[in-house]
């Protein structure tokens, strides 16, 4: 079977106009610069990357929620970005989103039946027809239908997760916009909404654009990976290769930073990187991570390097990444085996 | 010699409806130039246990029984004027969310400056160098002009790192970190430990760590407290209880998270899932408090509350399995 594409992204910019305090020296803030990519159907793809990377506004570009500056964004065959009013309005049941923060994101003055029922509102289906789906999204999510009467407040973090899901599941779209789903959850409640994830992935065929900063999380959940920087991709794999053989400098620091719990299987140091990413107002000229790079070579200031596709569909954008007879590597930082010599 | 202790220490809560048992019969103590970490989920008790030690605790919660013992001084029975010359200076903490820990309408270098005031004798100039060189000592270059700015116009990063040089203003003996990485990025994350190991390498001060992430208490601690329900249930050093938790609790917080693994042979196991939440404080009844989340629960369990016992040298668990096996 051949993959098949549902969301493409194509060189998706997000401006946003940041005035100096006295309203003079309008500036113009680029959240995301130049983001493409594509997910398949029933894949799970994720983004990753620090707070101000622009991972969020991808997202929120994608579902139509801040206004795309620039690019196209498709799903199936229908141009989301082209799409207005009424026509927008409708196709929304298409793709929905699950929010950070279940206990802002669930209107603490409605009962659960009627959050979950709110989408539906955009669909012309009779109301019995509403009410067997109301009961059977509630299954899907865990949730027992005498809980359908209750106000949020009247749940657990975990608990108003599965109802933002059940709110995004009921009206059948074939796109999930998760934006750090389990991170405001306590510990052992996150791996119950990720199992849960996964087995309406397993069961509906549904595709997950998943945002997080969590890279276990990721590794955990997601089938591609993209890494951004300063609102930019700067890799994109397939989830075996990222975490076997990260190419771009930054995957391999931001790797090394996490700690690992699991006895005698952190063979690694952090790579400790230096200051703060710069300011997007001002960008650097050359590589965007130049500044911060471990490994940054003279030409790395001067020119940026191109988001470069390799044969195995991965994309990196580092000068140094280079290909020969079928293996990949980065000449200056290896592999994982080097990360102890960086740190 | 160990610089701070804690003996069977309960906090209670005092509410309309009657007491509930926020920490119960917690000991613990700790030397110079190592960390503890404290770990468990939301509502076990852990950061109550933080509090009781700085005496910060919030209106109708009292410490009830059990001695905190600072350098040989006892902590619970001072006088609150003997108490704040303490505070700040030989016992200090570092909260999770720096934006709301500082003070908006002062610059960053006025209230490391108010600590200093505080607890030593400097003239205004030394206390004006003493902060720059403690804004410097936490990695911040420009310490004069950062000095004067205002916590909204750094980043969180940077805003978690003036607290740290607030709270080492001083150099206390012990420094309380509660969630102190939980708000910022993983690269953060890793300049801020780095930090504080290098400054505990220098000034020997012994860290107690409050946080629920098993990665962060690997990476930084040497030994851990596991809390569940205000009760301690498992402790010893972080190395065996990493590798042997005895505690089904403790082998569910590990389970739960799904672990980073680099490498080409990664066998990614599913994560198991801790059924249920934290039982509200006041349903508990005599057995585990565990219990009705605990695949190995048994009719003993129920009924009676295991004890914390040596399972092998300071190794000690409260689970009534592991201890007959």
């Amino acid at each position: 079977m051949i993959d098949q594409v549902l969301l493409t992204v194509q060189d998706l910019e997000v401006e946003f106009a940041s005035k100096s305090a006295l309203g003079r020296n309008k500036r113009v803030v680029k959240a995301v610069n130049g983001v493409s990519f594509s997910i398949n159907k029933g894949d799970t793809f994720g983004i990753v990357g620090e707070s101000g990377s622009g991972k969020t506004t991808t997202a929120l570009a994608i579902m139509r929620l801040v206004k795309a500056t620039k690019g196209k964004v498709s799903l199936g065959d229908m141009v989301l970005t082209d799409l207005q009013g009424e026509a927008l309005r409708r196709a929304r049941r298409r793709f929905q989103m699950v929010f950070q923060d279940p206990f802002s994101s669930l209107n603490p003055r409605l009962r659960a039946r009627d959050i979950v029922a709110e989408p539906l509102a955009m669909l012309d289906r009779s109301n019995k027809d509403n009410a067997r789906g109301l009961e059977e999204v509630f299954a899907q999510v865990g949730l027992r239908p005498e809980q359908m009467d209750l106000f949020p407040h009247q749940f657990s973090g975990g608990q108003r997760q599965r109802i933002a899901l059940a709110r995004a599941l009921v009206t059948r779209p074939e796109l999930i916009v998760c934006d750090e789903p389990v991170s405001a959850l306590d510990v052992a409640i996150q791996a119950q909404i990720l199992n849960l994830l996964k087995r309406i992935q397993h069961d509906l065929d549904v595709t997950y654009l998943f945002i997080s900063h969590d890279l276990g999380v990721v590794q955990y959940i997601c089938d591609w990976i993209a890494v951004m920087y300063l609102g930019q991709i700067v890799e994109v794999a397939p989830r075996a290769s990222l975490f076997s053989y990260p190419l771009h400098p930054y995957t391999l620091s931001l790797l090394s930073a996490v700690p690992s719990a699991l006895p005698g299987t952190k063979a690694w140091k952090a790579i400790t990187l230096k200051g703060e990413p710069p300011s997007l107002i001002n960008l650097p000229t050359g590589c965007i991570f130049a500044d911060r790079c471990p490994v940054m070579q003279p030409e790395c200031q001067k020119s940026p390097p191109a988001l470069r596709e390799l044969s195995d569909g991965r994309r990196v954008a580092c000068h140094f990444v280079e290909e020969k007879e079928g293996t990949v590597q980065n000449t200056l930082t290896g592999g994982l085996e080097m990360i102890n010599a960086l740190a | 010699m160990s610089v701070l202790k804690v003996n069977h220490l309960c906090v209670d809560y005092r509410s309309r409806t009657g007491h509930i048992r926020l920490v119960d019969d917690v000991s613990f103590d700790i030397q110079p130039n190592k960390t503890l970490a404290i770990v468990g989920e939301s509502g076990c008790g852990k950061s109550m246990t933080a509090l009781a030690m700085m005496r910060l605790l919030p209106d109708g919660a009292t410490i009830t029984k059990g001695v905190i013992t600072l350098q040989g001084t006892s902590l619970t029975g001072l006088p609150e004027a003997q108490m704040r010359d303490i505070r700040g200076a030989s016992m200090s903490m570092i909260f999770q969310e720096p934006m709301t820990s500082l003070n908006p309408v002062f610059s960053v270098g006025e209230q490391i400056a108010e600590v200093l005031r505080l607890h030593t004798d400097l003239d205004k100039q030394q206390v004006r160098e003493k902060v720059q060189a403690l804004i410097r000592s936490v990695g911040i270059s420009d310490a004069s002009q950062r000095s004067s700015a205002y916590p909204h116009e750094l980043s969180g990063g940077m805003r978690q790192r003036i607290m740290i040089a607030m709270a080492l203003a001083c150099s206390p003996k012990v420094l309380i970190a509660d969630e102190p990485t939980t708000a910022v990025d993983v690269t953060v994350q890793a300049q801020i430990f780095s930090l504080l190991r290098d400054l505990q390498a220098r000034t020997s001060t012994a860290i107690i760590l409050i946080t629920h992430d098993m990665g962060v208490v690997a990476e930084m601690a040497d030994d851990i407290i596991v809390m569940y329900a205000g009760r301690v249930a498992e402790r010893g050093s972080v190395e065996t209880v990493l590798s042997q938790p005895a505690h089904p609790y403790t082998r569910g917080l590990i389970d739960c998270v799904p672990h980073l693994q680099l490498g080409s042979n990664i066998s990614l196991k599913p994560v198991t899932e801790i059924p249920g939440v934290v039982p509200a404080l006041e349903t508990i009844g005599a057995g585990c408090p565990f219990v009705s989340r605990c695949g190995l629960s048994e009719e003993k369990c129920e009924a009676v509350m295991p004890e914390l016992l040596e399972v092998r040298p300071s190794h000690q668990v409260a689970c009534w399995n592991s201890q007959e096996a």
